[in-house]
């Protein structure tokens, strides 16, 4: 269901964090679905339960996900990226630290913008025929 | 935390009588081969007796001839060290502990009995009930077996009395345990079988062989202590096989002895370590003690032999002195390296 | 749940556990790793009662375990080698365990019989693989509060294997199950586990929950304008250094933003972060024992 790399070095734990949210962006998950539960995904991908049970509750703190006694864990109904003051400075800082990165290898600003077109485009899976210039 | 005093647990008795069950045919089997036997062949005695008068047409006295076999069973049944039940009395025993004790050692049962919720009291205690229960439930049957034969032929039945016949039962349960506690209490100081079972030989005959030993020895050297001769005799009227003559001051030793191995037995079962299961001996301590002891002996033994060797020769002494060294090198060789190969193999 | 003080255990005259302390969480899963001759079967034996210790403790749910039936009726062992009776069949053996543990759940036993698929023969005429099943299959089915597994996959083949990683997860997962499973398996020892504890001759070198090792060590990739510099070379953090013509690999212990801003100042012409593997990150931490952990394999 998720593509975990257990051998990487992004905890299992944030893999599945980013594999929500970006199964969400894809559209792969709706609004509303069910999850399957930490049991149920513990023993369909063979992981460790405590590990998953951090995961979901991480991404419920975020409300991208909501728990409902008794039923089951859901894609949150409406999960608005909420512009969270902390959250703003986060990303804020990672674009700085890519940017200054690309920056000491020699990129310039057109071919940051560059970059960032095109990994949007992959992320909405839409292929461009633009060429940057 | 309060101690049971008789922590009963079916699932060791019916475990262990799993491993035991064999055994308990075969005291049924040898009590009937040596005792139940014995009382027929005295009954066919007496036929054999009444067909050579009735043949011959002699006159006899049935009672007289009934009163006479009978005599013969009473007796029979009175004495309890007769060859054959004298060494079913002790082996069995010794297959009792081996199976129950020294296999749990050597296939390592033991280690995995000690991860799971039992204690060793428990463990202990159960192995001695079921001992117990075999030993009497085997006489039980047989006792109930010669019971009936009284009720089905009268004749056979005139020559014994149930008393007697539950005497012997008492008798023999009494001599099994206490060898059971001797062999139990010895099986909680060796690590395997095998060392169990010589060392259980060694000190059967101990008491009779090592005073012995000593007084030929000395006597070669010219010493003829009359001391030496009264520890000769202790030694023969005060050994495991003095059991066997039952009487008031045989019991009033064999009872309170029995009870003293089975007390130190279990106190030496708790300090048994699982890691030692495997080695010669459980304790270290006693592997100096050990190796003391049968470099001695067989020193002794060999002095002896070579000095028998050398009669005609003329130069004993120095025969002697040969035996001696040859003995104790080999003694020790032997009791060294017994501890040092099953120390590599754990 | 399981508190192991300053344990000490000599076994045939030489030290084999010094000093060893050891805490597991409840419901954590806990991976024991190190070489052969580390001491991780006598810790485990130790753990379960087998072997008494010289000096320190063992606690289990707060209770000491010595002669403790109430706590060793809910723990589950499964050792490396099974010392079953070896005249009882297999059925005869889950008789005995029924019998004992007061736990047992016979629902769930026939459930696994049915995975496990043993055959019903004497203990003398099983394979270790089928042996170690058997023993899965046994201590699953107490129920138990803490399971200890000495290298329960070896031996095993690969479809057994995951069905056995499988149960144990999701052992934890329906009752919060303690497990402490000793493997040379890396991989599934990063599947399963949340903790790891590295054992080297006789010592706990490291004790560590997976995800904060993954996040504290890392590697880095750097090429820089001119030679390295010596302050980057000898930077205390640095626990590694690789490198290939002028392309160098930095393996970092901890306070890595802190590492690269320092190589930041540099002008490095590239500077990215390289995925490492557990295994990685042990051979690297243990440093001079690394070599050690050449015989654990993937």
């Amino acid at each position: 269901m998720f593509n975990i790399d257990i051998s990487s070095s992004t905890p299992i734990y944030q893999q599945i964090i980013d594999s929500v949210k970006e199964g969400i962006l894809k559209g792969l998950m709706e609004p509303g679905e069910k999850l399957p539960s930490v049991r149920e995904l513990a023993k369909m991908m063979t992981l460790n339960p405590n590990t998953i049970q951090k995961a979901y509750q991480e991404l419920e703190r975020e409300k991208v996900i909501v728990t409902l006694r008794g039923k089951g864990t859901y894609i949150s109904a409406d999960y608005k990226p909420r512009k969270d003051e902390s959250k703003i400075m986060e990303v804020k800082d990672l674009f700085k630290k890519g940017i200054v990165e690309a920056h000491y290898m020699g990129f310039k600003k057109e071919d940051i913008y560059g970059i960032i077109e095109e990994l949007i485009k992959e992320l909405e899976g839409v292929e461009s025929n633009d060429k940057g210039n | 935390m309060h101690l049971k005093i008789l922590p009963f647990r079916n699932i060791l008795i019916k475990k262990d009588f799993k491993i035991i069950s064999w055994i308990c045919l075969f005291i049924v089997f040898s009590i009937f081969m040596t005792m139940t036997l014995g009382i027929i062949r005295e009954y066919r005695n007496y036929k054999y007796m009444v067909n050579y008068f009735e043949e011959a047409s002699k006159e006899y006295n049935k009672e007289d001839l009934i009163k006479q076999s009978r005599g013969s069973v009473t007796g029979y049944l009175k004495h309890m060290g007769r060859g054959s039940s004298l060494a079913q009395m002790i082996i069995i025993p010794l297959v009792l502990s081996i199976l129950l004790f020294s296999e749990e050692k050597r296939n390592r049962t033991f280690e995995a009995l000690s991860s799971m919720p039992f204690t060793k009291y428990e463990i202990f205690f159960n192995k001695l009930v079921l001992c117990f229960i075999t030993i009497v439930i085997a006489n039980l049957i047989n006792i109930i077996f010669l019971f009936i034969v009284k009720g089905i032929n009268k004749e056979l039945g005139m020559l014994y009395s149930m008393k007697d016949i539950i005497f012997w039962s008492i008798r023999y349960v009494y001599i099994v345990l206490a060898f059971l506690s001797f062999f139990t209490l010895l099986s909680t100081i060796t690590g395997t079988t095998a060392s169990f079972v010589v060392i259980s030989i060694i000190f059967l005959v101990f008491p009779i062989s090592f005073p012995l030993l000593l007084k030929l020895n000395l006597g070669i050297w010219g010493v003829n202590s009359s001391i030496l001769m009264e520890i000769e005799k202790i030694g023969f009227r005060y050994n495991m096989f003095s059991i066997f003559d039952v009487n008031r001051l045989t019991l009033s030793i064999f009872i309170p002895l029995t009870i003293v191995f089975f007390i130190i037995s279990i106190i030496l079962f708790y300090k048994n370590k699982t890691e030692r299961s495997g080695e010669t001996l459980e304790f270290e301590k006693l592997e100096e003690f050990f190796t003391v002891g049968v470099t001695i002996c067989t020193s002794l033994l060999f002095g002896l032999l070579s000095s028998d060797f050398s009669i005609g020769f003329g130069i004993d002494k120095f025969y002697l002195a040969i035996g001696y060294i040859v003995g104790g090198v080999l003694g020790y060789l032997a009791a060294y390296f017994s501890i040092k190969l099953n120390r590599v193999k754990g | 749940m399981i508190k192991v003080t300053n344990l000490e255990k000599s076994l045939g005259g030489s030290k084999i556990l010094n000093n060893i302390n050891l805490n597991i969480e409840k419901g954590s899963i806990y991976g024991l790793i190190g070489p052969n001759g580390a001491g991780k079967t006598t810790l485990i034996k130790t753990l379960v009662g087998i072997y008494e210790p010289e000096a320190g403790k063992v606690m289990i749910n707060g209770e000491s375990i010595k002669e403790n039936t109430k706590i060793k009726s809910r723990i589950g062992y499964v050792s490396d080698f099974q010392y079953f009776y070896p005249n009882f069949t297999v059925s005869e053996m889950a008789w005995f365990y029924r019998n004992t543990y007061p736990m047992w759940n016979e629902e769930k036993y026939n459930s696994l019989k049915n995975i496990f698929k043993l055959p019903n023969k004497k203990i003398k005429r099983l394979s270790k693989g089928m042996k170690t099943q058997l023993s899965l299959l046994l201590n699953l089915s107490i129920s138990p509060e803490v399971l200890i597994l000495d290298e329960p996959t070896s031996g095993l083949d690969p479809v057994i294997r995951r069905k056995v990683l499988n149960l144990i997860v999701d052992e934890v997962s329906i009752n919060n199950t303690t497990v402490l499973t000793s493997t040379h398996n890396l991989l599934e020892l990063e599947q399963i586990c949340d903790h790891i504890g590295i054992m080297y001759n006789g010592e706990i070198l490291l004790e560590e929950n997976i995800d904060e090792i993954k996040s504290k060590v890392r590697k880095i990739q750097v090429v820089f304008n001119g030679t390295i510099p010596e302050e980057i070379k000898n930077h205390k953090d640095v626990l590694h250094i690789d490198y290939k013509g002028k392309v160098y690999q930095f393996v970092v212990n901890d306070n890595l933003d802190e590492f690269i801003e320092e190589t930041k100042k540099y002008n490095p012409i590239l500077l990215e972060m390289i995925d490492m593997s557990l295994e990685e990150i042990f051979i690297y931490k243990m440093g001079g024992v690394g070599y050690a952990f050449e015989d654990i394999t993937l």
